[in-house]
């Protein structure tokens, strides 16, 4: 009698077992992959933003001609990282190329970031995950006013809908619309 | 009736209290030939009917300026300004004309708003030409949205100059 108790216990422990880890295993991958698709998103957030603070930087140290087409080449390749072909040759002159032209008598922008990425939506079938995430970004402004210097940060929560799909293992955007919240916060400091 | 994001319906009713004329009324809803909105002669909001056009601001904008018969308006520049412009004033528009936006700049439209007034917009101190919006509602904001908008340098603004007659 006790033999067969403590083959039922074993029994029981080891489908325990075998459940929790098809459990963890079932889990782990969407936990990860909801990181990488996070990633991505937020390098999406900031990538024109970026290619516009060198081309700003570009002006002011009036730099080479060379200079300017290596921030180019390198957003592009980063703009080709983030999105699939279709939708990079689509955005490349307004996120890449246009940025030369934002900046010349554009705002004095030095920095922008993602404060925080919440997923409203995510679903996976496959290659492909469709994701609706509010997203908290900032910009960070030099600015004057009445003669002195200030850094005027914006940020507020805009909403992102996405279409992603995995390409050699990698996740990129195929479709992305932004809602902004045109209502954001201030935050002016002396510079 | 309530719209989750609520800017074309927004501009659709101040064009249409200032005097445009529906179009093609009560066809089809996603014609973009039709521009109207039927409550069916009721306060009840429920059974409303309205075209694309009126709700959705990438159909508005098409219906302006491309699918309108007799034609409502015309592009104002060849070019979009970028989110970033710093011009008071966009080029060949008036009061009473309408800015459409594009934020990611992947050429379609995401947003309207109306240009009501010159002056100062009371929150970011920026002079110039000023528009009134709804979702996110402003009054009186600068006409490039540049004080409100992290997303400014991919936006693209196509500033429509309408037709005062038709």
């Amino acid at each position: 009698m006790l033999t067969k108790n403590k083959l039922f216990t074993i029994v029981v422990l080891i489908v325990l077992v075998v459940s929790a880890f098809t459990f963890i295993q079932a889990k782990a991958p969407n936990e990860e992959e909801k990181g990488d698709i996070a990633k991505v998103i937020k390098k999406a957030a900031v990538l024109a933003d970026e290619i516009y603070i060198q081309a700003k930087k570009h002006y002011k140290d009036r730099a080479s001609a060379e200079n300017k087409a290596t921030i180019i080449e390198n957003g592009k390749k980063a703009l080709y990282e983030v999105f699939t072909d279709e939708l990079a040759q689509r955005l490349y002159k307004s996120w890449v190329e246009d940025q030369f032209t934002n900046a010349v008598e554009g705002p004095d922008q030095i920095d922008s970031g993602v404060n925080s990425i919440e997923f409203k939506d995510l679903s996976i079938s496959g290659n492909e995950a469709h994701v609706t995430v509010v997203l908290e970004k900032y910009i960070t402004d030099r600015i004057t006013k009445e003669g002195k210097k200030y850094i005027d940060r914006m940020q507020g929560k805009d909403i992102i809908k996405a279409t992603l799909v995995k390409i050699d293992g990698k996740w990129k955007i195929s479709e992305f619309t932004v809602e902004p919240d045109l209502d954001p916060e201030h935050i002016i400091q002396p510079e | 009736m309530t719209f989750s994001s609520d800017c074309a319906n927004f501009v659709s009713q101040a064009l249409r209290a200032g005097g445009w004329p529906f179009a093609n009324f009560g066809i089809d809803v996603t014609s973009p030939y039709a521009w109207y909105y039927d409550n069916k002669g009721t306060s009840s909001t429920s059974d409303d009917k309205y075209s694309h056009t009126w709700s959705v601001a990438k159909k508005l904008y098409t219906f302006i300026v491309l699918d309108s018969n007799p034609r409502r308006g015309k592009n104002a520049t060849t070019s979009p300004y970028p989110g970033t412009t710093s011009d008071p004033y966009p080029d060949n528009t008036t009061i009473g004309d309408v800015i459409f936006y594009d934020w990611n700049g992947d050429a379609e439209i995401d947003h309207v708003s109306i240009y009501v007034a010159n002056g100062t917009d009371p929150d970011s101190g920026y002079s110039g030409a000023l528009v009134d919006q709804h979702t996110s509602n402003r009054y009186h904001a600068i006409w490039s949205l540049s004080p409100y908008n992290r997303w400014r340098n991919t936006t693209k603004i196509y500033p429509v100059e309408l037709y005062t007659t038709y």
